[in-house]
């Protein structure tokens, strides 16, 4: 069996509300695969459905060729979910929290002892064993929920965001974690809203917008799958991109009142219009830059963020040196 | 040989998560005081302003309040708690039956209202005129009870978001059931007012829980009408526990 996760015309409505539309895409055993996509976008709801947490309106999910359906205690066995908001028992100790975990999966008490002792030690967590899970910060309970999801040895780990409000030694700790997994043969499942972490991390990343998957590819392919070059362009006072020069570019993005992201296939043009845009309103460009599309900038041209998700996106992104 | 291995697997899992909720939300202060003070608080009521019940009927009565109150009460609790905290979820996502789900909330209930009742009893029962209790008797019918009204309990609460949403439609059946299922008196003087109504009395577990525990408790014991007792609420525990599961089921849509 080459796939670890295939979902067949996979579609999940609440009411009105299709928040996953037709979706089929196939996970290949031991690879690390993003799911990309806004807050609301169905992120959540894919993981819910594929793990059996919600089931779908129609459609199949199919985990390691078992169908969720018809299997789902056998399904059920082969995966770990590590949850967007950690799901831990606040009155338990770490210990305890682990020792449950692994009575749930049948495993004998010797090997459950010996299993979480070499958990907490590999997520830093032996010191605090004994401690109630209640006192731990949000990236130890993090660390314990991922410990908890590999208890029992799964070969598919699921995780919601795993990084998501974490500080960056958190983050780095559970990416490192996850590198290391997924070098060991696990195959992992992972939504994020961070671009960055998906491009460092995945084989393949979904891009998922309005429940609807619309681009799948290695991070790799989706950069170069957009032949446009984005240019950055600032200017010294709010101002609005006039509808004619608007035309030529194929997406404009409204970073802020006097800041804008273009793309364009023909960048020499639109820089010259913009300088003449500049000219002509009485206005200074303070900078203007040139580069290749991120896959954040994939990312942007497929799902139509709006201006107040562009900023945000800004603020989380590396400084990158104008071409 | 693989059915009776899930259903194996299953049991064992009941049992764990039937361990744990009874460390994390039964042994905890505020559950105890409760299981305990309810009954007693209840008893004295009646010694001091309804001395017209006579004191048997008053013990095995509130015996069977106490074990129908703690066995069902705390899940309309644990669920909406374990809901909003998502810790339901990692049951949810373990290998399990939703029905081994079920089940452990169950068992976990139904032990926190068995050991409140016994404890209750124990201490009543020598302050309670002719009381004469029957252990052998006794235990079967009040284990049963206490897994029907657990049982009961998860139905009301399987599917509650939040506490309100299980507590108050518990609160209005258990009430309901007090009223209607001789706790206190015989069924014959209470429903004297208007006798034919007294069959709805047999559709309610509470009635073969009462009759159990006051034949065992200070007779006469009619063995054919207890092992009826315990029939029927062996069938409304599994009946309950079905329902539960199926509820349970439909949340997941």
């Amino acid at each position: 069996m080459d796939e670890a996760i295939e979902l067949v015309n996979l579609t999940k409505s609440y009411g009105k509300l299709v928040a996953v539309n037709d979706v089929s895409m196939q996970v290949h055993n031991g690879e690390f695969f993003g799911l990309l996509g806004t807050n609301g976008a169905g992120k959540t709801t894919i993981v819910r459905l594929i793990t059996g947490l919600t089931k779908p309106s129609s459609g199949k999910v199919l985990v390691a060729g078992h169908d969720m359906a018809a299997e789902p205690v056998q399904v059920k066995r082969g995966f770990g979910l590590i949850p967007e908001m950690s799901n831990l028992y606040n009155d338990m100790s770490a210990w305890e929290n682990l020792i449950f975990s692994s009575k749930l999966y049948g495993i004998r008490k010797e090997e459950a002892s010996r299993r979480s002792l070499e958990l907490l030690e590999l997520f830093g967590l032996k010191d605090r064993l004994g401690d109630k899970v209640g006192q731990f910060s949000k990236g130890m309970k993090r660390r314990l929920a991922i410990a908890m999801a590999l208890i029992h040895r799964p070969g598919i780990l699921f995780l919601d965001e795993p990084t998501g409000g974490l500080d960056v030694q958190s983050s780095r700790l559970i990416r490192q974690i996850l590198r290391q997994l997924h070098t060991d043969g696990v195959t992992i499942f992972m939504t994020t809203h961070y671009i960055e972490e998906a491009d460092q991390l995945c084989n393949r990343v979904a891009i998922i917008n309005q429940g609807k998957i619309v681009a799948l590819d290695t991070p790799e392919k989706l950069r170069s799958s957009t032949p446009e070059v984005v240019i950055d362009v600032a200017f010294d006072s709010p101002t609005q991109i006039p509808a004619d020069l608007e035309k030529s570019c194929s997406k404009l993005v409204k970073l802020r009142e006097e800041r804008f992201r273009l793309f364009t296939t023909d960048p020499d043009t639109l820089i010259k219009l913009l300088r003449s845009f500049a000219g002509s309103t009485g206005r200074n460009i303070m900078a203007i830059s040139t580069m290749k599309p991120t896959l954040e900038d994939v990312f942007v041209k497929y799902t139509g963020m709006d201006a107040l998700a562009a900023e945000r996106m800004e603020q989380l992104r590396p400084k990158r040196g104008a071409s | 040989m693989s059915y009776f291995k899930s259903a194996i697997d299953d049991f064992k899992g009941a049992i764990s998560i039937a361990s744990k909720d009874v460390r994390v939300y039964y042994l905890k202060p505020p559950a105890i005081f409760y299981g305990l003070m309810f009954p007693i608080s209840l008893y004295l009521a009646f010694q001091m302003g309804r001395p017209c019940i006579v004191p048997e009927y008053r013990l095995t009565g509130i015996v069977t309040i106490a074990c129908f109150f703690g066995a069902s009460t705390i899940e309309a609790v644990v669920f909406p708690l374990e809901r909003t905290a998502g810790t339901f979820d990692r049951l949810i996502i373990a290998p399990v039956s939703l029905r081994a789900i079920v089940l452990g909330k169950a068992l976990a209930g139904a032990i926190f209202g068995l050991l409140t009742s016994l404890l209750f009893a124990a201490v009543a029962s020598p302050l309670s005129g002719a009381i004469q209790v029957q252990p052998l008797l006794f235990i079967p019918g009040i284990v049963l009870s206490s897994i029907a009204f657990s049982a009961l309990g998860t139905v009301i609460s399987v599917s509650a978001t939040d506490i309100t949403q299980a507590m108050m439609p518990l609160n209005l059946i258990r009430l309901i059931m007090i009223f209607m299922s001789g706790v206190f008196l015989p069924l014959e003087e209470e429903y004297a007012f208007m006798p034919s109504l007294q069959g709805l009395a047999y559709a309610l577990p509470l009635t073969y829980s009462v009759d159990a525990v006051r034949q065992t408790s200070w007779g006469p014991i009619r063995i054919e009408s207890l092992v009826i007792d315990w029939i029927a609420l062996f069938l409304f525990a599994v009946a309950f526990l079905i329902m539960s599961a199926k509820l349970l089921r439909r949340t997941l849509k």
